[in-house]
């Protein structure tokens, strides 16, 4: 997956890097408040638990699976924590109760995929229903608001005499983690060709059920971990809890220039798109933008840069044809 | 690929981009003063609403408006996606806060979920004040403008048990947002008001509409299906009510049934004045305003700060007036009304 | 589209012939350059009528590319092509079928979902005098071109059904039935049994008493020479000679092609076999092989013969671990071993070279080194991590010694020639040592210089004591190449050979059995065959999708309604219906938008962006007709769908990515258009509250609408050309524009109606509802797409009718009102929801592997 095949990707990396710098360059000028250190823990923190969903929802695309019912299973996590903290059961063990929650919800998934051989984007978005319906179910209408301090702490604190907020931390140790994962072990190259040909991948001796399933499982387990970020920012556990997350989740991974047919993709990517996405609802939001403009616009730039890439890519096929051929004609008339 | 193909794409990235600059450039949600930044000396003031379409909420914040213009002051004003919207008035305030304004005028949707975010305000000095929904604990912000929503809800109840007679009452409860103080209370109070307790069986059935017309309407039609028989319907705001009419089509106007409401729009009166409402209880959301934006502006000048439950005042409107229930008519209602 | 051929010809009508010999098509001093290199450089090819032209050249000669000039794929850079005496500029595809062109390829491209009948007609389906397609037409004419080519199948099953050379004899009668005058068959006998192949030869042999010219390019001498009247010799982009085939030997014709002699294409061998690797006794696998027995000893090579069909691959698959037998043994040295799985076959020692290159050995758009390592990327790994050092020191050893022709490691695979892509390919499995490496006609579709390399780099490997079982439809290649031949027919070990008793006659007769008591070869087609041909009807409903469906909503509904008469109150049925007509008008649309393979994900958005535009515009301007507001829904329905469309087929964007950014899009611009304001009902003139209230006929007007649309689109679908290549579009986009399907105008169309009926819906819900805020709708695509998905439609395209959508959103809502009326609360109805879902499409599955596994048999 070098040389040409990197060029391409390490250019649109480029290109991301750049609109990012951009961005926070023009947001900086144009917006006060923008640069200071209250709005970068706001913004940073805001997007904490999506950011979580990001690294599972990537290795997941990238072996041409999809998971959209990553928020649904964020919320029931949430709910979850939340009930066991009712209940009168320490901290310590609703987390626990409630990434074991998200684990099983990824194991359904999993085996919904694997085991019985269905669709990846039908069966999640079954359970996007599914979980999210079960959220209401457990939980009623009422959300639970009575959460220990420390966990409020967590969701809305800065690191002591820093700007970086609790809540990204999470997101801080498992993005190095995933990146690895992918790039650098036998296991991500694995997952790289599940995308890239599933047979050919089978016919390897690569173990797909396996891995995928293992990977809807993890997705599950840190869509979990976002939950209770979730429910740590906003003090409480509602059975909306991280309504609508997919759509920025899906965003960044494909801006971040991972293929919808799989194979194809990398982490610096994503990273960048992440920020890309951060800061653009952080400007947006200084602006006094609604919640749905602000979703218009990231709609409107995952449209765009996807176009963007494709005519840029034709644009340049089609001119060095023409360049080539006309070369070659010349030659061919020498006799 | 064509040259055709190519310029077909440039020319829908084009237009795509042209789409996205205009909808940037009209940013409408820009409600209020201007703010490219601080002119100056000017007061900034936050207003967070639950919602933007609900008219109680337009209402409010218009008067919101006049108010800061006639005091020099800068509003800012901004609401939740939808009534329950927790997370988008966390990220509001969080903006208000990073725009550095003076004070924050909030009506929460969930009463305790706001509680973290205005703790942060206050913590750097921002006043922050509730209007129309308490929090819960309600001293969890400097003072609360609102109606005595208990006391409106024992208003309706009572009004409605007497409209009844000697009927047996069929009841249908649509609420508004649960885990919202403004819910519990209006809830509570109507219940009283009937003298019924919350397993009564006479209480055939309650539906969650968010305070939303379509969702109460669809409501309405669900409940219906289940038991044709009801006499008598309680509704959180009047939106929740219009849709209750609808669904009940011909006979929200026989008197066959009797519905209840809480808010005083002027259409709100116009329902009752036309025999669809039985009677509604209106609140004054201009007087919660208006007091709102004058503290935050005294609490600017001379840091006087405002503490405490101020009750801004309810008042049955119905046309049929019922002994033992304090009303006033339609025609002063329509006087009144806001909207 | 429409122009000169769209009646096809009927296969037994008499045609006046041309002259025979007289030039059909020519290509004149033609020329091409891809990128850098030159392909083709002023060759000149004549096709005659009544001939067939034979093309010989090594892979990247030259050959495809003058068959896709001829075919209008590629315009010559220099040169032209001509027809009659007219130079042609051919500017696609479908231009040149429309000339008289036609092309059969070895991998048949058609539509799966479609029936045989459609199928020969997709492009070109005949019209009755309303204007809908004539299905009776097609099927007299479908059964008619069948019976030519001695495919003994109803026209009406769906392709999807046939094994592939049954579909390639499909294509072969599309091409036929397109009134061709020049018939070009490229690699078409590569799947083809023998008596399959014998068929093809007596049809050519048909088509030149017609007077048809044709083109054959192929692989396999003997047949070449059997069915060629002249040659052309291809070398390098250029013309080398035309001959008449009786005027050459196979042997001058291959010197010509590549240039040299080739006296060592099958090299000597010192044999010494030693142990037994590999020993198979009484392996069976139901429908697959019967009682095997096999033994390869260590620096042996046993082939391994027999027709298409007799179950050499599916041995191989079973030894491989894909897999698994039913009964029988393996030994690997002496060891018994039950490979489960590939990854176990692997650990054991055993490696297989497939003979699918494209579909299960490379990954195209991956480098060389990714693909060669990628069976024995654990070995390259330190601490956890892949190094590039450990990669290389794993794979260049093989690569060199196979004189890979590449520029560097890194390049993609995809952009070397075939043989190159096979030599990467026996790398890949020489990196895993294995001790058993079975090769599955390794040699298919590559040239002969790389293919006497292979063989090569083969006897080098037995000679290195490895144990290899070669399967190879290349008689003199398995013959030249084995010490040891086994034969094998319908499963079973026929016969077994030593390599002096192996003669190409011998083993020709034990593979077809002919001579043998019973079973002539021609009959195994009939093995598929003895399925049912007709299923009762009964039968045939049983397995229908509508009708499982129909039966659970029975179950739903009777029952309930004996504990609630209120559901079948008319008050009840009214709302029901009511709520399913505006669901069920958006989910039609998208059906169409399903139908090509994409997905709408934007519908909500619109319908709340249009119910917000229509409702303010009549608030505004109350004396306007009511008309003036529906339209403006409708037309900025139609604007988002076309936005939708153009983003998805011209701009290339995934129908997911596409509609979920325009999800957001459509909202956010309904959310500032509607910023602080609602439309109430009070404030819209009661006309405009009123007319979807109306009930003409007692039933309501919003019923009348949606059942109109209904009818509308399924006769759109049913019988019109448009809606059958909306079909075709979806169920195989590439082969549909193959033959000229405009695919992209096609879901342009499909996404436009779709947004033109959620626009619609839009203006019949702000009518419905009354009061309008910016969240209409909100949501609504989940259930839009449930209702679709319940009823059966499939989400990778191709599938579905506008039944199925009525009784998806018909189940969907009864749901919903059960819920209701059995007092459960309505929260629980979006976990509901979603498991409805999971249980349609599990459902869908099941039943779609029974289908295929009857098929197997």
């Amino acid at each position: 997956m070098r040389t040409s095949l990197r060029a391409r990707l390490t250019s649109w990396d480029y290109i991301l890097a750049a609109l990012v710098v951009v961005l926070l360059v023009a947001a900086s000028l144009t917006q006060p408040g923008f640069a200071g250190g209250f709005n970068f823990a706001n913004s940073v923190s805001q997007m904490s638990d999506k950011a979580l969903l990001v690294l599972p929802l990537a290795l997941l695309i990238i072996a041409r699976e999809i998971d959209i019912s990553v928020a649904s299973v964020a919320g029931l996590s949430g709910v979850v924590l939340g009930m066991a903290l009712e209940a009168g059961g320490p901290l310590p063990l609703a987390i626990t109760l409630a990434l074991l929650a998200g684990t099983l919800c990824g194991a359904l998934n999993g085996v919904l995929v694997t085991f019985v051989g269905l669709p990846s984007l039908v069966v999640t978005l079954g359970t996007l229903a599914l979980f999210r319906g079960l959220c209401y179910v457990l939980l009623g209408g009422t959300p639970i608001t009575d959460i220990p301090l420390s966990l409020t702490t967590f969701g809305n604190e800065t690191i002591p005499r820093t700007y970086v907020p609790w809540d990204i931390v999470p997101f801080l140790v498992l993005a190095p983690l995933f990146a690895l994962y992918l790039h650098r072990t036998a296991a991500g190259r694995r997952t790289y060709a599940i995308g890239g040909g599933p047979d050919i991948a089978r016919y390897a001796g690569v173990r797909l059920n396996r891995i995928r399933f293992g990977l809807f499982v993890v997705s599950g387990a840190v869509a979990a971990l976002a939950g209770v970020i979730t429910v740590a920012r906003t003090s409480q556990a509602a059975p909306d809890g991280a309504l609508g997350f997919e759509l920025d989740a899906i965003t960044v991974v494909f801006l971040g220039g991972v293929s919808v047919l799989g194979g194809k993709g990398r982490m610096p990517g994503v990273c960048w798109a992440l920020v890309l996405v951060v800061g653009l609802r952080s400007m947006l939001q200084l602006g006094n933008v609604s919640g749905y403009a602000q979703s218009a616009a990231v709609g409107a730039l995952l449209i765009l840069s996807l176009l963007a890439t494709n005519t840029a890519h034709r644009v340049h096929a089609a001119l060095t044809r023409r360049r080539l051929r006309a070369l070659a004609v010349r030659e061919s008339a020498v006799p | 690929m064509s040259g055709k193909k190519v310029r077909t794409s440039a020319v829908v990235m084009v237009a795509a981009a042209a789409c996205v600059v205009t909808s940037a450039a009209c940013t409408s949600e820009k409600v209020g003063g201007d703010s490219s930044g601080n002119s100056g000396d000017q007061v900034a003031i936050g207003l967070v609403t639950k919602t933007n379409t609900n008219p109680y909420f337009v209402e409010l914040r218009e008067a919101a408006l006049a108010q800061a213009d006639r005091r020099g002051a800068k509003l800012i004003a901004l609401a939740g996606k939808f009534d329950g919207d927790n997370q988008g008035q966390v990220d509001a305030i969080n903006n208000l806060v990073a725009q550095n304004v003076k004070g924050i005028l909030i009506t929460p949707s969930s009463s305790k979920g706001v509680l973290g975010a205005i703790a942060a305000a206050r913590a750097k000095g921002i006043l922050v004040i509730a209007l129309d929904t308490a929090t819960d604990p309600a001293d969890a912000v400097d003072a609360t403008f609102a109606t005595d929503n208990k006391a409106a809800g024992v208003a309706q109840g009572t009004y409605v048990r007497a409209a009844l007679g000697k009927e047996e009452p069929n009841v249908l409860l649509l609420d508004g947002t649960p885990g919202s103080t403004v819910d519990d209370q209006r809830h509570t109070g109507f219940l009283e008001g009937m003298g019924l307790t919350e397993n009564s069986p006479e209480i055939k059935g309650t539906a969650v509409t968010n305070g939303d017309q379509t969702k109460a309407q669809t409501a309405m039609e669900n409940l219906l299906q289940r038991d044709p028989g009801v006499n008598a319907v309680y509704t959180i705001n009047e939106p929740a009510a219009a849709g209750a009419a609808k669904a009940l089509g011909a006979k929200a106007g026989s008197g066959d049934v009797v519905i209840g409401s809480i808010d005083g729009s002027c259409t709100g009166v116009r329902n009752v004045k036309e025999g669809r409402f039985a009677a509604t209880v209106m609140q004054f959301p201009q007087k919660m305003a208006r007091t709102g934006v004058d503290a935050v502006v005294e609490y600017a000048d001379n840091g006087t700060e405002p503490s405490g439950f101020v009750d801004t005042g309810s008042q049955l409107i119905t046309d049929d007036p019922v002994p033992g229930v304090p009303s006033k008519d339609t025609a002063w209602g329509l006087k009144n009304c806001w909207g | 589209m429409d122009t000169a051929r769209t009646r096809s010809r009927a296969p037994g009508a008499a045609v006046a012939a041309p002259p025979r010999g007289a030039v059909a098509m020519e290509l004149l001093d033609a020329a091409k350059v891809f990128g850098s290199t030159t392909v083709l450089d002023g060759v000149s090819l004549s096709l005659r009528r009544g001939e067939v032209l034979g093309l010989l050249g090594e892979n990247g000669a030259g050959k495809s590319t003058c068959v896709k000039i001829l075919a209008g794929v590629h315009r010559p850079d220099r040169g032209v092509v001509r027809m009659g005496d007219r130079d042609l500029v051919l500017h696609g595809p479908a231009d040149a079928r429309r000339h008289g062109v036609a092309v059969v390829h070895q991998h048949p491209g058609l539509f799966g979902d479609l029936s045989i009948a459609e199928n020969i007609h997709t492009g070109r389906l005949p019209r009755t005098r309303t204007g809908a397609v004539d299905f009776r037409l097609m099927r007299e004419e479908a059964a008619r071109w069948l019976a030519v080519l001695g495919l003994d199948r109803d026209p009406g099953l769906p392709v999807s059904e046939l094994s592939t050379s049954e579909q390639q004899l499909v294509e072969i009668a599309r091409a036929l039935a397109g009134e061709a005058e020049v018939l070009i068959l490229d690699e078409p006998t590569a799947a083809l049994s023998a008596a399959e192949v014998a068929t093809l030869e007596g049809v050519i042999h048909r088509l030149r008493e017609r007077g048809v010219a044709m083109m054959f390019v192929g692989h396999r001498m003997e047949e070449i020479f059997r069915i060629c009247d002249r040659l052309a010799v291809l070398r390098d982009g250029r013309l080398l000679k035309t001959v008449r085939s009786r005027d050459i030997t196979q042997r001058d014709a291959v010197a010509l092609m590549v240039g040299r002699e080739l006296t060592d294409l099958y090299p000597e061998r010192e044999v010494t076999p030693g142990d037994a690797v590999l020993q198979v006794n009484g392996l069976s696998r139901k429908g697959e092989f019967e009682d095997v027995d096999l033994t390869v000893r260590a620096g042996e090579i046993v082939g391994l013969a027999g027709l298409v069909g007799s179950g050499r691959t599916e041995l191989a698959r079973v030894l491989f671990g894909v897999r698994r037998p039913d009964s029988g043994e393996i030994r690997l040295n002496g060891e018994p071993v039950a490979p489960r799985s590939v990854a176990d076959a692997l650990s054991r020692g055993i490696a297989y070279v497939s003979e699918d290159r494209r579909g299960q050995s490379v990954i195209e758009e991956f480098s060389v080194l990714e693909n060669a390592t990628l069976p024995v990327i654990d070995k390259a790994t330190r601490f956890g991590l892949v190094l590039r050092r450990a990669q290389l020191a794993l794979v260049s050893g093989a690569l060199e010694r196979m004189k890979l022709r590449s520029a560097g490691y890194d390049q993609p695979v995809g952009a070397l020639s075939g043989g190159n892509q096979q030599k990467v390919v026996l790398a890949k499995w020489l990196a895993v040592q294995p001790r058993l490496l079975i090769l599955d006609e390794p040699t298919q579709g590559i040239d002969i210089g790389a293919k006497a390399e292979v063989h090569r780099i083969v006897n080098s490997l037995a000679e290195k004591g490895m144990a290899i079982l070669l399967i190879s439809s290349d008689l003199p290649e398995l013959l030249g190449m084995s010490d040891r031949v086994l034969v094998m027919r319908h499963g079973s070990v026929a016969a077994e050979f030593d390599r002096d008793q192996a003669t190409p006659y011998a083993v020709g007769l034990a593979a077809t059995g002919v001579g043998e008591e019973g079973a002539p070869e021609a009959r195994k087609a009939s093995a598929e065959a003895d399925r049912p041909s007709g299923r009762s009807l009964w039968a045939r409903l049983r397995s229908r999708r509508e009708t499982g469906l129909l039966m659970a909503l029975l179950a739903l509904v009777l029952p309930l309604s004996l504990l609630n008469p209120q559901f079948l109150s008319l008050g009840n049925l009214s709302d029901l219906t009511i709520s399913a007509a505006l669901l069920g008008t958006v989910a039609l649309g998208q059906l169409l938008v399903m139908l090509t393979r994409n997905i709408d994900l934007s519908v909500s958005s619109v319908i709340g962006l249009t119910a917000f535009a229509s409702a303010s515009l009549i608030k505004d301007h109350p004396g306007l007709p009511i008309v003036v507001p529906v339209l403006l829904a409708c037309a900025i329905g139609l604007v988002c769908g076309v936005f939708n469309g153009l983003v998805v087929s011209y701009g290339q964007v995934p129908s997911i990515v596409a509609t979920l950014g325009t999800l957001a899009l459509f909202r956010g611009i309904d959310a500032m258009m509607s910023a602080g304001k609602q439309v109430a009902a009070g404030e819209v003139p009661d006309a405009w509250l009123a007319w979807t209230a109306a009930k003409p006929l007692g039933v309501s007007v919003l019923i009348w609408i949606s059942l109109a649309l209904f009818a509308a689109a399924g006769f759109a679908l049913g019988r019109t050309r448009q809606g059958r290549e909306l079909y075709a579009s979806g169920s195989n986009p590439a082969g549909a524009r193959q033959i000229g399907i405009p695919v992209d105008r096609h879901v342009l169309a499909a996404f436009t109606v779709s947004g033109l009926l959620a626009g619609l819906v839009g203006a019949l819900w702000a009518s419905h509802y009354g009061t309008v805020d910016g969240q209409a709708a909100y949501g609504l695509e989940l259930t839009v797409i449930a209702s679709v998905v319940v009823g059966g439609v499939a989400l990778r395209g191709g599938s579905g009718t506008v039944q199925q959508v009525a009784l998806g959103t018909f189940t969907l809502l009864v749901i919903e009102n059960v819920l209701t009326l059995v007092r459960v609360d309505s929260r629980y109805l979006q976990a509901v929801f979603g498991a409805v879902i999971l249980v349609a499409v599990s459902f869908d599955a099941a039943l779609a592997r029974r289908r295929s596994h009857r098929r197997a048999v």
